[in-house]
C-alpha cells in the first residue's frame, strides 16, 4: 500500500503566515543576495510579480539602512523576517540602533505628516525611508534600548488575493 | 608650502592590528610632506594594515592622489596593505576617474573597511542564519542565495554551484523527511571565511520517519552510492561526493547535517 503523506499546509488561511528569518553580516555586500532571497521566497509561493518586485524594493531600503546607519560594531549582524499570508507580508528588519542622532533621524522620517511635502523636500540621497512609506500600507519603528535593537515593520499588501 | 590639511592616526579601538590615519581638510600639493612623513612612520612601525579614512577630506589634487599610492607601496614592499574608506560621493568620483578604484580597495566607510580586515587578513568567517518552513519551494531560494554569497565571498563559479547542489540536496532531505509541522522550521547555519565554508543544517524529526534517519546515520557514510535501480538516497551519497567533510548528527528529536567544503579553484 502506497501511503501519500500530506504535509501540513501554512498560508491556508490569513492567520497561518510562512516565517522566514535570515541574519547576515552589517555589510552592504550582502544586501542585493539578501533581497533576491526574499522576492524568489515571495514569489515561489504564487504571489504576483509585482508584488513581489514592491516586496524587493522594500528589504533593499530597509536593510541599506540597516547596515549604513544601524551597524556600529565591526561584528554587527542584521537580522530580517519575513511572514507571509495570503494577502500580505510582513517584514521585519532589526539592527544594533545605531547613533542616537541617526535614530531620532529614523523616528522623524517615519512620523505621520504629509507625506508628498516631505517626499520634495527630502535630500536625494536620503529617499529610502520615504520609498518604503510610499510602497508599504504600514510602517512602524520599535526601539528596545535594553537589548539596543532597532527594529522596523512593515505590512505590504497584495492587490489580489492568490 | 601650507596646507589645511589634518592627520591623526590611531589603532583601531575595536581591531586589533588596525591602524586608522584621519585625513581632514583639503588633500593638495601643500599636504605632500606631511603625508609623506606619516607614511614614513607607519612603515617604520611595521602596521599591517593601515585605513585612511577619507570622511572628512573636502577634496584631493592628482599630485596627492599620487603621495596616497607612494604609501600604498611603501607599507605593501614591508608586508602592510593601505585601503581607503568613507568618501563621499563627489570626492570618490573625481578619484576614480584618476585611476584610483584600479589602485585602491575603496571600502564604503570604516566599518566596512575594519569588518574586510577581520574577514581578509585575521581570517574570521562571517554568519548568515537562516530559517524556513519544510516547504519544498523554498530550498531554491536558500540554494540560490547561499550560492550568491559563495561567489560574493571569492568561490569559483563553479565551486559556488556545487555548494547550491550541496546546499539543495542537504535541505530538500530536512524538508522532505524532517517534520511537517509549520512551527518547525528548517534551520540553515553557514559559516564562509576565506578558504571554507561550513554549513549546518538541522531539522526536527517526524516521528514517521525515524528508521529513515537512523539508516542515514549508521549507513549512508558507510556503505557504496545506490545503484541504478535505487530511486532514493542519492542526494546524500551526491553531498558526499562534493563536500570536503559531511558529518551526521541524530537524535530522537532532530537530525544535523554539518557540511564543509574548501575553495577549490579561482574565481
Amino acid at each position: 500500500m502506497i501511503r501519500l503523506e500530506q504535509k501540513t499546509s501554512v498560508m491556508t488561511d490569513s492567520t497561518t503566515p510562512a516565517a522566514i528569518s535570515l541574519a547576515f553580516p552589517g555589510d552592504l555586500e550582502y544586501i542585493p543576495a539578501v533581497r533576491k532571497f526574499i522576492a524568489e521566497a515571495v514569489a515561489s509561493f504564487g504571489f504576483n510579480p509585482k508584488f513581489v518586485y514592491r516586496c524587493e524594493v522594500i528589504v533593499d531600503e530597509l536593510c541599506n539602512n540597516a547596515v549604513t546607519y544601524g551597524c556600529v560594531s565591526v561584528t554587527a549582524a542584521v537580522k530580517l523576517t519575513c511572514r507571509l499570508f495570503r494577502d500580505r507580508a510582513e517584514l521585519a528588519i532589526s539592527d544594533e540602533g545605531g547613533k542616537k542622532e541617526n535614530i531620532v533621524k529614523l523616528e522623524q522620517a517615519l512620523k505621520d505628516s504629509d507625506a508628498a511635502d516631505r517626499r520634495q523636500a527630502v535630500d536625494k540621497k536620503n529617499l529610502g525611508m520615504e520609498i518604503v512609506r510610499l510602497l508599504a500600507e504600514k510602517v512602524d519603528l520599535h526601539i528596545d534600548e535594553t537589548r539596543g535593537v532597532t527594529t522596523v515593520k512593515v505590512i505590504k499588501k497584495c492587490e489580489e488575493t492568490r | 608650502m601650507n596646507s589645511s590639511l589634518q592627520i591623526e592616526v590611531n589603532p583601531s579601538d575595536s581591531v586589533s592590528g588596525a591602524t586608522i590615519m584621519r585625513l581632514m581638510g583639503a588633500l593638495d600639493s601643500g599636504s605632500i610632506g606631511a603625508l609623506e612623513k606619516s607614511f614614513e612612520r607607519l612603515t617604520a612601525e611595521n602596521n599591517p594594515y593601515v585605513i585612511v579614512d577619507m570622511n572628512a577630506v573636502s577634496s584631493c589634487s592628482s599630485s596627492a592622489l599620487g603621495q596616497l599610492m607612494g604609501g600604498r607601496t611603501m607599507l605593501s614592499e614591508h608586508g602592510g596593505t593601505l585601503v581607503l574608506a568613507g568618501m563621499g560621493f563627489d570626492l570618490k568620483t573625481k578619484l576614480n576617474l584618476l585611476g584610483a578604484h584600479k589602485i585602491f580597495t575603496i571600502y564604503s566607510d570604516l566599518r566596512a573597511a575594519l569588518a574586510a580586515y577581520h574577514w581578509h587578513h585575521e581570517h574570521k568567517p562571517e554568519h548568515i542564519e537562516c530559517s524556513f518552513p519544510p516547504q519544498i519551494r523554498l530550498t531554491p531560494p536558500v540554494r540560490h542565495f547561499l550560492g550568491r554569497i559563495a561567489k560574493l565571498k571569492g568561490f569559483s563559479d563553479r565551486d559556488a554551484f556545487r555548494i547550491e547542489t550541496i546546499v539543495d540536496e542537504v535541505c530538500n532531505n530536512a524538508v522532505e523527511h524532517g517534520s511537517n509541522s509549520a512551527d518547525h522550521a528548517v534551520d540553515v547555519a553557514v559559516s564562509i571565511g576565506l578558504q571554507k565554508i561550513e554549513i549546518t543544517v538541522t531539522n526536527i524529526n517526524n516521528p514517521r520517519n525515524i528508521e529513515y534517519f537512523k539508516s542515514l546515520s549508521h549507513n549512508i557514510f558507510k556503505s557504496p552510492p545506490p545503484s541504478g535501480s535505487d530511486l532514493r538516497g542519492r542526494g546524500l551519497s551526491l553531498v558526499k561526493m562534493l563536500a570536503d567533510n559531511v558529518a551526521f548528527d541524530f537524535s530522537d528529536d532532530g537530525t544535523t547535517v554539518h557540511v564543509t567544503k574548501k575553495k577549490r579553484e579561482e574565481p
